[in-house]
Protein backbone atom coordinates (compact mmCIF):
# COMPACT_ATOMS: atom_id res chain seq x y z
CA UNK A 1 0.00 0.00 0.00
CA UNK A 2 2.85 2.57 0.91
CA UNK A 3 4.45 1.90 -2.43
CA UNK A 4 1.14 3.38 -4.41
CA UNK A 5 1.41 6.42 -1.65
CA UNK A 6 5.06 6.88 -2.48
CA UNK A 7 4.46 6.91 -6.42
CA UNK A 8 1.58 9.39 -5.91
CA UNK A 9 4.07 11.48 -4.08
CA UNK A 10 6.42 11.25 -6.90
CA UNK A 11 3.47 12.60 -9.32
CA UNK A 12 2.77 15.44 -7.12
CA UNK A 13 6.60 16.37 -6.86
CA UNK A 14 6.06 16.22 -10.27
CA UNK A 15 3.00 18.98 -10.23
CA UNK A 16 5.02 21.26 -7.49
CA UNK A 17 7.50 21.62 -9.91
CA UNK A 18 5.63 22.42 -12.80
CA UNK A 19 3.17 24.95 -10.78
CA UNK A 20 6.29 26.47 -8.67
CA UNK A 21 8.83 26.54 -11.50
CA UNK A 22 9.87 29.53 -13.43
CA UNK A 23 12.44 28.03 -15.75
CA UNK A 24 10.88 26.50 -18.87
CA UNK A 25 12.79 23.54 -18.84
CA UNK A 26 12.39 22.87 -15.90
CA UNK A 27 8.34 22.42 -16.30
CA UNK A 28 9.24 20.31 -18.74
CA UNK A 29 11.49 17.77 -16.91
CA UNK A 30 8.47 18.41 -14.07
CA UNK A 31 5.61 17.22 -16.16
CA UNK A 32 7.77 14.29 -17.93
CA UNK A 33 8.41 13.68 -13.94
CA UNK A 34 4.31 13.44 -13.20
CA UNK A 35 4.51 11.53 -16.24
CA UNK A 36 6.92 9.53 -15.37
CA UNK A 37 5.01 8.41 -12.28
CA UNK A 38 1.54 7.55 -13.68
CA UNK A 39 4.15 5.16 -15.98
CA UNK A 40 5.15 3.44 -12.37
CA UNK A 41 1.63 3.52 -11.17
CA UNK A 42 0.22 1.39 -14.46
CA UNK A 43 3.24 -0.86 -14.11
CA UNK A 44 1.86 -1.08 -10.34
CA UNK A 45 -1.45 -2.23 -11.24
CA UNK A 46 -0.62 -5.12 -13.24
CA UNK A 47 2.01 -6.26 -10.62
CA UNK A 48 1.28 -9.76 -9.04
CA UNK A 49 3.87 -10.75 -6.07
CA UNK A 50 5.67 -13.95 -7.54
CA UNK A 51 4.01 -13.18 -11.17
CA UNK A 52 5.99 -14.84 -13.52
CA UNK A 53 6.22 -12.85 -17.27
CA UNK A 54 2.41 -13.61 -19.03
CA UNK A 55 3.73 -15.63 -21.55
CA UNK A 56 1.71 -19.11 -22.71
CA UNK A 57 4.38 -21.94 -23.01
CA UNK A 58 3.43 -25.91 -23.87
CA UNK A 59 3.21 -27.68 -20.38
CA UNK A 60 3.47 -25.01 -17.83
CA UNK A 61 0.75 -25.96 -15.61
CA UNK A 62 -0.57 -23.86 -13.01
CA UNK A 63 1.26 -20.83 -12.03
CA UNK A 64 0.79 -16.91 -11.09
CA UNK A 65 1.83 -14.48 -14.01
CA UNK A 66 1.67 -10.60 -14.31
CA UNK A 67 -1.23 -8.36 -15.82
CA UNK A 68 0.58 -7.94 -19.41
CA UNK A 69 -2.36 -5.31 -20.65
CA UNK A 70 -1.00 -2.95 -17.80
CA UNK A 71 2.78 -3.76 -19.90
CA UNK A 72 1.27 -2.48 -23.07
CA UNK A 73 -0.49 0.45 -22.36
CA UNK A 74 2.70 2.08 -20.55
CA UNK A 75 4.84 1.47 -23.56
CA UNK A 76 2.08 3.32 -25.84
CA UNK A 77 2.10 5.82 -23.23
CA UNK A 78 5.74 5.99 -23.31
CA UNK A 79 5.66 6.67 -26.89
CA UNK A 80 2.82 8.89 -27.06
CA UNK A 81 5.07 10.94 -23.93
CA UNK A 82 8.11 10.87 -25.84
CA UNK A 83 6.36 12.80 -28.71
CA UNK A 84 4.71 15.56 -26.10
CA UNK A 85 8.25 15.69 -25.25
CA UNK A 86 9.71 16.94 -28.68
CA UNK A 87 6.95 19.29 -29.12
CA UNK A 88 7.28 21.09 -25.98
CA UNK A 89 11.40 21.15 -25.94
CA UNK A 90 11.16 22.46 -29.79
CA UNK A 91 8.60 25.06 -28.46
CA UNK A 92 10.99 25.94 -25.93
CA UNK A 93 13.68 26.38 -28.49
CA UNK A 94 11.81 28.81 -30.83
CA UNK A 95 10.90 30.63 -27.35
CA UNK A 96 14.43 31.42 -26.68
CA UNK A 97 14.79 32.76 -30.30
CA UNK A 98 12.21 34.92 -30.07
CA UNK A 99 12.13 36.08 -26.53
CA UNK A 100 15.99 35.48 -25.59
CA UNK A 101 14.80 34.19 -21.97
CA UNK A 102 13.49 30.81 -20.83
CA UNK A 103 11.99 32.75 -17.80
CA UNK A 104 7.72 31.68 -17.79
CA UNK A 105 7.49 35.58 -16.13
CA UNK A 106 9.06 36.95 -19.12
CA UNK A 107 7.20 35.25 -21.54
CA UNK A 108 3.77 37.75 -21.49
CA UNK A 109 3.11 39.12 -24.73
CA UNK A 110 -0.42 37.97 -24.80
CA UNK A 111 -1.21 39.27 -21.17
CA UNK A 112 -3.85 42.19 -21.93
CA UNK B 1 -21.72 -0.27 -43.43
CA UNK B 2 -20.08 -2.01 -41.01
CA UNK B 3 -17.00 -2.46 -43.10
CA UNK B 4 -17.01 1.32 -43.86
CA UNK B 5 -16.31 2.35 -40.00
CA UNK B 6 -12.66 1.94 -39.89
CA UNK B 7 -12.21 4.72 -43.00
CA UNK B 8 -13.81 7.75 -40.67
CA UNK B 9 -10.20 7.08 -39.29
CA UNK B 10 -8.37 5.84 -42.29
CA UNK B 11 -9.14 8.56 -44.55
CA UNK B 12 -8.39 11.47 -42.87
CA UNK B 13 -4.93 9.73 -41.56
CA UNK B 14 -4.39 8.77 -45.35
CA UNK B 15 -4.80 12.48 -45.93
CA UNK B 16 -2.61 13.34 -43.30
CA UNK B 17 0.19 11.40 -44.29
CA UNK B 18 -0.74 11.61 -48.18
CA UNK B 19 -0.81 15.50 -48.78
CA UNK B 20 2.77 16.26 -47.87
CA UNK B 21 4.14 13.79 -50.30
CA UNK B 22 1.88 15.30 -53.08
CA UNK B 23 3.06 18.55 -52.51
CA UNK B 24 6.51 17.81 -52.52
CA UNK B 25 6.31 15.52 -55.53
CA UNK B 26 4.05 18.16 -57.50
CA UNK B 27 4.31 21.57 -56.06
CA UNK B 28 0.76 21.62 -56.13
CA UNK B 29 -2.53 20.02 -55.79
CA UNK B 30 -2.52 19.66 -51.94
CA UNK B 31 -5.32 21.82 -51.67
CA UNK B 32 -7.60 19.71 -54.37
CA UNK B 33 -6.79 16.46 -52.08
CA UNK B 34 -7.70 17.88 -49.28
CA UNK B 35 -10.76 18.78 -50.65
CA UNK B 36 -11.42 15.91 -51.92
CA UNK B 37 -10.65 13.75 -48.79
CA UNK B 38 -12.63 16.44 -47.02
CA UNK B 39 -15.65 15.43 -48.88
CA UNK B 40 -15.27 12.06 -48.96
CA UNK B 41 -15.37 11.93 -44.95
CA UNK B 42 -18.23 13.93 -44.95
CA UNK B 43 -20.32 12.09 -47.73
CA UNK B 44 -19.35 8.86 -45.43
CA UNK B 45 -20.84 10.15 -42.42
CA UNK B 46 -23.98 11.41 -43.99
CA UNK B 47 -24.21 7.94 -45.27
CA UNK B 48 -23.75 6.74 -41.80
CA UNK B 49 -26.32 8.69 -40.81
CA UNK B 50 -29.20 7.10 -43.48
CA UNK B 51 -28.09 3.62 -42.35
CA UNK B 52 -29.36 4.51 -38.35
CA UNK B 53 -32.12 2.06 -38.58
CA UNK B 54 -29.85 -0.67 -38.21
CA UNK B 55 -27.76 0.77 -35.02
CA UNK B 56 -25.51 -0.03 -33.68
CA UNK B 57 -22.83 -1.32 -35.98
CA UNK B 58 -20.11 -2.68 -33.78
CA UNK B 59 -16.74 -3.48 -35.96
CA UNK B 60 -14.14 -5.70 -34.28
CA UNK B 61 -10.70 -4.24 -34.96
CA UNK B 62 -8.79 -7.34 -36.15
CA UNK B 63 -11.52 -9.76 -35.48
CA UNK B 64 -10.84 -10.34 -31.96
CA UNK B 65 -14.69 -9.84 -29.77
CA UNK B 66 -15.43 -7.49 -26.96
CA UNK B 67 -13.64 -8.71 -23.44
CA UNK B 68 -10.40 -9.01 -25.17
CA UNK B 69 -10.30 -6.50 -28.72
CA UNK B 70 -11.09 -3.17 -29.60
CA UNK B 71 -14.39 -2.16 -30.89
CA UNK B 72 -15.45 0.51 -32.80
CA UNK B 73 -19.02 1.45 -31.71
CA UNK B 74 -21.45 3.79 -34.51
CA UNK B 75 -24.28 4.33 -32.55
CA UNK B 76 -26.31 7.54 -32.40
CA UNK B 77 -24.48 9.78 -30.49
CA UNK B 78 -21.49 8.82 -32.78
CA UNK B 79 -23.33 9.48 -35.70
CA UNK B 80 -24.28 12.77 -34.90
CA UNK B 81 -20.83 13.94 -33.69
CA UNK B 82 -19.29 12.39 -36.85
CA UNK B 83 -21.68 14.45 -38.81
CA UNK B 84 -20.76 17.55 -36.69
CA UNK B 85 -16.64 17.05 -36.91
CA UNK B 86 -16.74 16.45 -40.71
CA UNK B 87 -18.98 19.38 -41.33
CA UNK B 88 -16.73 22.01 -39.12
CA UNK B 89 -13.44 20.49 -40.80
CA UNK B 90 -14.85 20.63 -44.18
CA UNK B 91 -16.36 24.07 -43.79
CA UNK B 92 -12.87 24.83 -42.71
CA UNK B 93 -10.74 23.54 -45.51
CA UNK B 94 -12.87 24.88 -47.99
CA UNK B 95 -11.68 28.31 -46.34
CA UNK B 96 -8.50 27.91 -45.63
CA UNK B 97 -7.85 27.13 -49.57
CA UNK B 98 -7.66 30.69 -49.98
CA UNK B 99 -7.13 32.20 -46.57
CA UNK B 100 -3.66 29.67 -46.01
CA UNK B 101 -2.16 31.05 -48.89
CA UNK B 102 -0.60 33.68 -46.92
CA UNK B 103 1.55 31.40 -44.84
CA UNK B 104 4.12 29.11 -46.32
CA UNK B 105 3.42 25.75 -45.99
CA UNK B 106 -0.22 25.24 -46.83
CA UNK B 107 0.93 21.20 -46.88
CA UNK B 108 2.05 20.84 -43.36
CA UNK B 109 -1.29 22.87 -42.63
CA UNK B 110 -3.67 20.62 -43.99
CA UNK B 111 -1.59 17.88 -42.56
CA UNK B 112 -2.21 18.80 -39.30
CA UNK B 113 -5.90 19.46 -39.77
CA UNK B 114 -6.55 16.03 -40.66
CA UNK B 115 -4.34 14.26 -38.21
CA UNK B 116 -6.58 15.91 -36.11
CA UNK B 117 -9.55 15.16 -37.92
CA UNK B 118 -8.22 11.70 -37.25
CA UNK B 119 -7.91 11.86 -33.58
CA UNK B 120 -11.31 13.41 -33.18
CA UNK B 121 -13.53 10.69 -35.24
CA UNK B 122 -11.00 8.05 -33.12
CA UNK B 123 -12.38 9.76 -29.73
CA UNK B 124 -15.78 9.09 -31.05
CA UNK B 125 -16.43 6.12 -32.57
CA UNK B 126 -13.85 4.17 -30.52
CA UNK B 127 -15.17 1.93 -27.69
CA UNK B 128 -12.35 1.58 -25.25
CA UNK B 129 -10.98 3.57 -22.77
CA UNK B 130 -7.21 3.14 -23.49
CA UNK B 131 -7.75 3.83 -27.36
CA UNK B 132 -9.66 7.12 -26.41
CA UNK B 133 -7.15 8.40 -24.67
CA UNK B 134 -4.71 7.63 -27.40
CA UNK B 135 -6.85 9.27 -30.08
CA UNK B 136 -7.68 12.42 -27.58
CA UNK B 137 -3.59 12.61 -27.73
CA UNK B 138 -3.22 12.59 -31.43
CA UNK B 139 -5.71 15.17 -31.82
CA UNK B 140 -4.38 17.01 -28.94
CA UNK B 141 -0.61 16.80 -30.26
CA UNK B 142 -1.93 17.87 -33.68
CA UNK B 143 -4.01 21.12 -32.56
CA UNK B 144 -0.71 22.04 -30.18
CA UNK B 145 1.20 22.36 -33.60
CA UNK B 146 -1.95 24.40 -34.74
CA UNK B 147 -1.87 26.82 -32.52
CA UNK B 148 1.79 27.39 -32.56
CA UNK B 149 1.20 27.56 -36.66
CA UNK B 150 2.68 30.67 -38.03
CA UNK B 151 5.63 31.20 -36.82
CA UNK B 152 5.29 34.60 -34.56
CA UNK B 153 6.16 35.10 -30.94
CA UNK B 154 2.38 34.92 -29.60
CA UNK B 155 1.77 31.75 -31.25
CA UNK B 156 4.74 30.36 -29.97
CA UNK B 157 3.82 31.55 -26.48
CA UNK B 158 -0.17 30.51 -26.46
CA UNK B 159 0.89 26.93 -28.03
CA UNK B 160 3.55 26.57 -24.90
CA UNK B 161 0.74 27.18 -22.39
CA UNK B 162 -1.98 25.95 -23.89
CA UNK B 163 0.53 22.27 -24.20
CA UNK B 164 1.54 22.50 -20.99
CA UNK B 165 -2.49 22.44 -19.85
CA UNK B 166 -3.58 19.57 -22.47
CA UNK B 167 -0.53 17.86 -21.18
CA UNK B 168 -1.63 17.64 -17.44
CA UNK B 169 -4.75 17.45 -18.46
CA UNK B 170 -3.94 14.19 -20.52
CA UNK B 171 -2.16 12.72 -17.37
CA UNK B 172 -5.28 13.39 -14.96
CA UNK B 173 -7.30 11.77 -17.31
CA UNK B 174 -4.63 8.43 -18.12
CA UNK B 175 -4.52 8.68 -14.06
CA UNK B 176 -8.40 8.01 -14.13
CA UNK B 177 -8.52 5.29 -16.72
CA UNK B 178 -6.46 3.55 -14.88
CA UNK B 179 -8.09 3.62 -11.40
CA UNK B 180 -11.17 2.20 -13.22
CA UNK B 181 -9.36 -0.83 -15.06
CA UNK B 182 -7.62 -1.55 -11.69
CA UNK B 183 -11.09 -1.39 -10.08
CA UNK B 184 -13.32 -3.61 -12.93
CA UNK B 185 -10.60 -5.04 -14.99
CA UNK B 186 -11.70 -4.09 -17.98
CA UNK B 187 -11.32 -1.16 -20.29
CA UNK B 188 -13.97 -1.73 -22.67
CA UNK B 189 -16.49 1.03 -22.30
CA UNK B 190 -20.33 -0.81 -22.82
CA UNK B 191 -18.46 -3.62 -19.93
CA UNK B 192 -17.58 -0.69 -17.41
CA UNK B 193 -21.16 0.68 -17.93
CA UNK B 194 -22.40 -2.87 -17.34
CA UNK B 195 -20.06 -3.66 -14.33
CA UNK B 196 -21.28 -0.06 -12.61
CA UNK B 197 -25.23 -0.86 -13.17
CA UNK B 198 -24.59 -4.01 -11.59
CA UNK B 199 -22.60 -2.79 -8.50
CA UNK B 200 -23.73 0.62 -8.62
CA UNK B 201 -22.04 3.72 -7.50
CA UNK B 202 -23.52 5.18 -4.75
CA UNK B 203 -23.88 1.93 -2.55
CA UNK B 204 -21.71 2.13 0.80
CA UNK B 205 -20.33 -1.29 0.44
CA UNK B 206 -19.16 -1.52 -2.45
CA UNK B 207 -15.36 -1.99 -1.73
CA UNK B 208 -14.15 0.32 -4.04
CA UNK B 209 -16.37 3.21 -4.02
CA UNK B 210 -14.09 6.11 -3.04
CA UNK B 211 -12.05 4.91 -5.59
CA UNK B 212 -14.49 5.71 -8.15
CA UNK B 213 -15.26 9.13 -6.95
CA UNK B 214 -11.66 9.43 -6.96
CA UNK B 215 -11.76 8.46 -10.63
CA UNK B 216 -14.90 10.52 -11.78
CA UNK B 217 -12.92 14.05 -9.94
CA UNK B 218 -9.88 12.67 -12.03
CA UNK B 219 -12.11 12.80 -15.23
CA UNK B 220 -13.94 16.08 -14.38
CA UNK B 221 -10.73 17.96 -14.04
CA UNK B 222 -8.77 15.99 -17.04
CA UNK B 223 -11.74 16.96 -19.59
CA UNK B 224 -12.65 20.43 -17.63
CA UNK B 225 -8.98 21.17 -18.87
CA UNK B 226 -8.80 20.21 -22.34
CA UNK B 227 -12.55 21.69 -22.82
CA UNK B 228 -11.56 25.21 -21.36
CA UNK B 229 -8.01 25.47 -23.27
CA UNK B 230 -10.13 24.19 -26.71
Amino acid sequence: MAIYFLCFLLFLIGLFGIITKKNLIKMVVSLVVCEYALNLFIVLVGYKRGGEDPLILQNMGERLSVDPLPQTMVLTTIVIGLALLILLVALCIRIYEKYGTLDITEIKKLKG
Amino acid sequence: MLALIPLFIVLPMLGAFLIPLVEKLFKKGSSTLAVIIATASLSLSIFALINRASYPFIYKLGGWAAPVGINLVLDGLSALLLITINFIAFNVIIFSVKYMDKFTSKAAFFALLFLMLTGLSGVVLTGDLFNLYIFLEIASLASYALVAFGGESEEFEASLKYAFMGAFASLTILFGIVLLYCLTGTLNLALLAQIFRTIGINSVSTAGTPAIFLALALFLTGFGIKAAGT
